[in-house]
């Protein structure tokens, strides 16, 4: 939340430059908060309120209040510090934080099958979904959120977290599609996780480094025909191995995510996957 | 009473929409279908909430004193912020000429409505998508004369400093080349603000 952090600094300094302006008196405390900003909290906001209560009472008196284009400068300046980091609430620039930066609709979860997976709703807050989390869980499915997100990637509880979502004009109203699903399936490697594990262990052959060590995160999408695209190695173990498992990856056919609807419809959809190996992978 | 559906608002946005601290206010509603579209929940009209521009102007006033010392104000996105235009006129009313209003727009929308909305807007984003009508038929659903039409409109009547194109490098849809070519052809229609970026695919 780096950025929160950037945008309290900036604003704190536009509340100074009116204060000092129009000869306000605002003490300015040192934030000592430690956790997510989001650019602004109550007291910050309480602190815009007593501006703008002081500067009402100095136009009630026949003075002047100085605001207009007053920190057009300050800005400027750091405008360009700023635009290198990531747009947390951009909504046309396809960033990667913006939906979860907007709360779009109330959040619900639904229990699925097999009874060890749940679907989250994106605009549900960490706490809410820690609720739902138990030890040994195997899946982690949601709708609208950002598996690369590090918030999300918090929750080790899985072997493989899903991502599910609209691919195409006619899918899902997300919202009433999930109040009519009665099961999610994930997608899954045939012979599931063990022989994904073989798959990779067999196929990287001799040929792989046999002392890379470490934890590998892969993302792809699964799409609706059981291939497999935008695959990313979002965590690596070196060069060479992360080259050789991306394109195993490429070769790869799943069998796609499934909706099951009240009416027994089975709906294939695009699903985005993060999949965790650890290596020396270890197989049984 | 107009009234629009809106699915996000995001405060304090200080470098991404023109000048100064904007507030984002994002629409639904979109005539265009593009395959890498973040926002396909604005697609559907019933994601969002109901809003007035009276009560828009009520929930973003918050940050007014922000919006005046650093020249910001609203940035409407969507969704195609354009299919709102009475409701932008509206808010315009209410919040006074002191608040700059962009709008992040395709400008896929009808050239009477570019022609109404320009003289109460500050400034343009516009996600140019390509040139190239092919590509751009493909990416989107839909072909790109209205755009070229409503762009060199607004560049005719307008400051081209605060119309700022956008052109993506989309995967699969376009080259480099692309891009380069739809850059060279927006110069000589006159476009000073152009920037190039890579959509991020989710």
């Amino acid at each position: 939340m780096k950025r929160g952090k950037q945008t309290c600094k900036i604003l704190k300094e536009i509340r100074k430059q009116i204060a000092a302006e129009n000869d306000i008196k605002l003490v300015i405390e040192e934030c000592t908060y430690q956790g997510d900003c989001l650019g602004t909290c109550p007291k910050c906001e309480a602190e815009v309120r007593y501006l703008e209560h002081e500067l009402e009472k100095r136009q009630r008196m026949g003075k002047a209040a100085v605001v207009a284009g007053l920190s057009v400068g300050l800005l400027g300046a750091s405008q360009v510090a700023m635009a290198q980091q990531p747009d947390t609430l951009g909504i046309n620039k396809l960033d990667e934080e913006t939906l979860r930066g907007i709360t779009i609709t109330e959040g619900y979860v639904i229990p699925l099958s097999p009874p060890d997976s749940y679907l989250f709703h994106h605009s549900l807050t960490q706490e809410e979904i820690s609720k739902w989390l138990v030890p040994g869980m195997k899946s982690l499915a949601m709708v609208g959120g950002d598996l690369r997100h590090p918030d999300v990637l918090e929750y080790e509880n899985y072997g493989i977290a899903y991502q599910l979502y609209a691919d195409n004009d006619d899918d899902l109203k997300a919202d009433s599609l999930l109040k009519n699903t009665t099961h999610l399936y994930a997608p899954q490697f045939e012979g599931g996780e063990s022989g994904l594990l073989e798959f990779i262990s067999q196929n990287l052959g001799k040929n792989a480094d046999g002392n890379a060590y470490g934890d590998m995160e892969v993302a792809f999408t699964v799409e609706p025909n059981g291939k497999l695209s935008h695959i990313d190695i979002i965590k690596g173990v070196n060069e060479q191995l992360d080259a050789q498992v991306a394109a195993l990856f490429k070769f790869m056919e799943w069998k796609p995510a499934l909706w099951e609807l009240n009416s027994g419809e089975k709906i294939p959809f695009a699903c985005q996957c993060v999949q965790k190996l650890h290596f020396p992978m270890i197989t049984h | 009473m107009t009234t629009a559906k809106i699915f996000g608002i995001g405060r304090h946005r200080l470098t991404v929409d023109g000048e100064g601290v904007t507030t984002l206010v994002a629409f639904n509603g979109c005539p265009l279908r593009c395959k890498y579209c973040l926002n396909k929940a604005s697609w559907k009209m019933e994601n969002g909430r109901d809003y007035t521009p009276e009560s828009l102007f009520e929930e973003v006033k918050i940050d007014q004193l922000y919006f005046l010392a650093t020249r910001g104000g609203i940035t409407f996105g969507g969704g195609e912020p354009l299919l709102q235009k009475d409701f932008i006129k509206e808010f315009r009313a209410i919040c006074g000429p002191q608040w700059q209003i962009v709008v992040e727009t395709s400008l896929h929308v009808p050239f009477e409505t570019v022609r109404e909305m320009n003289e109460i807007l500050d400034g343009y984003i516009v996600d140019i998508k390509d040139l190239n009508p092919a590509i751009y038929l493909t990416y989107t659903g839909k072909e790109n004369p209205l755009v070229l039409k409503n762009l060199e409109w607004i560049l005719q009547h307008g400051d081209p400093k605060r119309i700022k194109v956008r052109v993506p490098h989309i995967p699969e849809y376009n080259t480099d080349e692309d891009v380069t070519k739809s850059v060279e052809i927006l110069k000589t229609m006159g476009v000073v603000e152009v920037e190039e970026f890579e959509y991020i695919i989710r």
